[in-house]
């Protein structure tokens, strides 16, 4: 079996037996899916058919930043979209050629994996950090968040209701918070931004109480106010307001 | 600027864990938190965003297959049935059928009276939910019982045998597909081939997509009672679709229709081996 990489360069060159070679392996399981999604099973096979054409024509937006199978998988996940927006008005055959698969082409090409070994090691303190303070269901509010900016479609994502969604990411926020302010500041820009972000909570409508303001000099001593003052200081912070 | 923007950055492009399969993306976004292994799998797909756009897709996929159409509920005479509704697409499907010819059913002669009764499930069912996890007989009083469930896929298998004078077993986890469940009772210890009045039951165990449209049904019977009951009957939910018939209305062509609901059920109760 040759290399994807190198079939996925054949088929651009126009070989018809690499893109053969590229799809045979999906082909019967997306025949398999769409079968199960669309009306009838000829619906299912000019689906298939419309798909891999779609493909083929735009294998050369494909750049390899995804996996070729996911890159397919996603055109016709797209394509079952638009057969159900259809299938009111047009049942038997749908155009693949809508904006909104043109967008999707484009996207995957330009998704960017990690670029550096840098980024990668802050990037996993970063997931140990947040896996040691928040629950499962925080963690994946808050990264939910980081790839849709909407609370409502991650509260769809996670079958959950919004204000819930919600509370999991300020206490996702106030957790992280007090663990990064008591021992590591400088994930949060140093003790100076910490100190700007006190001031405005102080400058607001619900300021800290005189515990909460104490607790912030003596974090380990008095967990539960610090907490608290923690989680006024997330409930301010712009990024949850200003994205959704 | 937000404080955390350092955090987020770093965070934002951490993966947890391996990426998942393309089967396992469907699975998720078709079933959600009834996947095996939810947490850890959904929390790779919110860390990867690979598996993110793809599992979103398939998200949308399922949502607009669900999302309501307008669907008039029309017999080949033109008349609605239940005027207009919003309906699921897969249901607009599975009414397809009322716009074609009607199914025949014929009324047959039961079968002779066995000793033996099935209790749970319902016999007038052809087709068993993956919530109706108990399996209850009446054996007329037998000193044992043995009850097996066999796979009828080609070749027989047997799934689970259970012994005693019980008169209730639990059902094991069922792939979907046709089963026999066979009720042997044994008039005592040394009559283990049974003593002759020995019943079988057939049926199909639905996939767990299938189990939540029964579920769609019964909650949608008050609604729209022809739908509910024509999607219960496709999945061959007999007894649970005649049970809907007194909520239809009293037209001629409801009137067909309910005939072959309830051909289709007594067809079962006479012969539930097939």
């Amino acid at each position: 079996m040759q290399e994807v990489g190198t079939l996925i360069e054949a088929a651009k060159s126009g070989d018809p037996h690499a893109w053969d070679l590229l799809v045979e392996k999906e082909r019967p399981r997306l025949l398999t899916y769409l079968s199960r999604k669309v009306r009838t099973r000829e619906d299912a096979e000019n689906l298939l058919q419309d798909i891999l054409l779609s493909a083929y024509r735009h294998l050369n937006c494909f750049r390899g930043d995804c996996p070729f199978d996911k890159w397919l998988w996603r055109i016709a996940a797209n394509a079952c979209i638009h057969y159900y927006r259809q299938s009111g008005r047009t049942p038997k055959h749908i155009s693949l050629d809508q904006p909104e698969t043109e967008a999707l082409v484009q996207q995957s090409a330009q998704e960017n994996p990690l670029k550096g070994t840098e980024e990668r090691i802050l990037a996993d303190q970063a997931l140990e950090i947040a896996r040691s303070v928040c629950s499962k269901t925080e963690l994946q509010v808050m990264m939910f968040f980081y790839r849709t900016g909407s609370m409502e479609e991650v509260a769809g994502l996670m079958e959950m209701n919004p204000a819930t969604v919600r509370s999991h990411f300020l206490r996702a926020r106030a957790n992280l918070l007090a663990h990064l302010f008591a021992n590591d500041p400088e994930w949060l820009g140093g003790r100076d931004a910490i100190q700007v972000a006190i001031n405005q909570v102080q400058a607001s409508a619900d300021p800290f109480t005189p515990e909460e303001l104490g607790s912030i000099d003596q974090p380990e001593q008095s967990g539960k106010t610090f907490r608290k003052a923690c989680l006024k200081i997330a409930r301010r912070l712009p990024d949850l307001r200003g994205r959704d | 600027m937000s404080m955390f923007m350092k955090f987020d950055r770093a965070l934002s492009v951490a993966v947890d864990g391996e990426c998942l399969s393309v089967d396992q993306l469907t699975e998720l976004a078709e079933i959600g938190k009834r996947t095996g292994d939810f947490d850890h799998k959904i929390t790779h797909v919110a860390s990867c965003s690979h598996c993110f756009s793809l599992y979103r897709e398939f998200r949308g996929v399922e949502a607009a297959r669900t999302e309501p159409m307008l669907g008039v509920l029309r017999l080949s005479a033109g008349k609605a049935l239940e005027g207009a509704a919003k309906l699921p697409i897969w249901v607009a499907e599975m009414l397809q059928v009322l716009r074609g010819p009607l199914p025949s059913h014929t009324y047959r002669a039961a079968a002779q009276a066995s000793s033996v009764q099935l209790l749970n499930p319902i016999v007038g069912n052809r087709a068993i939910t993956r919530d109706e996890r108990t399996i209850r007989w009446d054996a007329g009083g037998a000193a044992n019982v043995d009850v097996l469930i066999e796979r009828m896929n080609g070749t027989i298998q047997p799934i689970a045998i259970t012994a005693g004078n019980g008169d209730s077993a639990d059902l094991p986890d069922l792939a979907p597909g046709r089963y026999r469940i066979r009720i042997r009772p044994q008039a005592d210890d040394s009559d283990w081939l049974g003593s002759g009045n020995e019943a079988e039951f057939c049926f199909e165990a639905l996939s767990v997509a299938d189990s939540d449209r029964v579920r769609w049904a019964h909650n949608a019977a008050a609604a729209t009672p022809v739908a509910a009951s024509i999607v219960l009957y496709n999945l061959g939910r007999y007894a649970d679709a005649v049970d809907m018939l007194d909520r239809w209305p009293d037209t001629e062509e409801a009137n067909n229709w309910r005939f072959v609901l309830e051909a289709a059920h007594q067809d079962r109760l006479a012969d539930p081996s097939r």
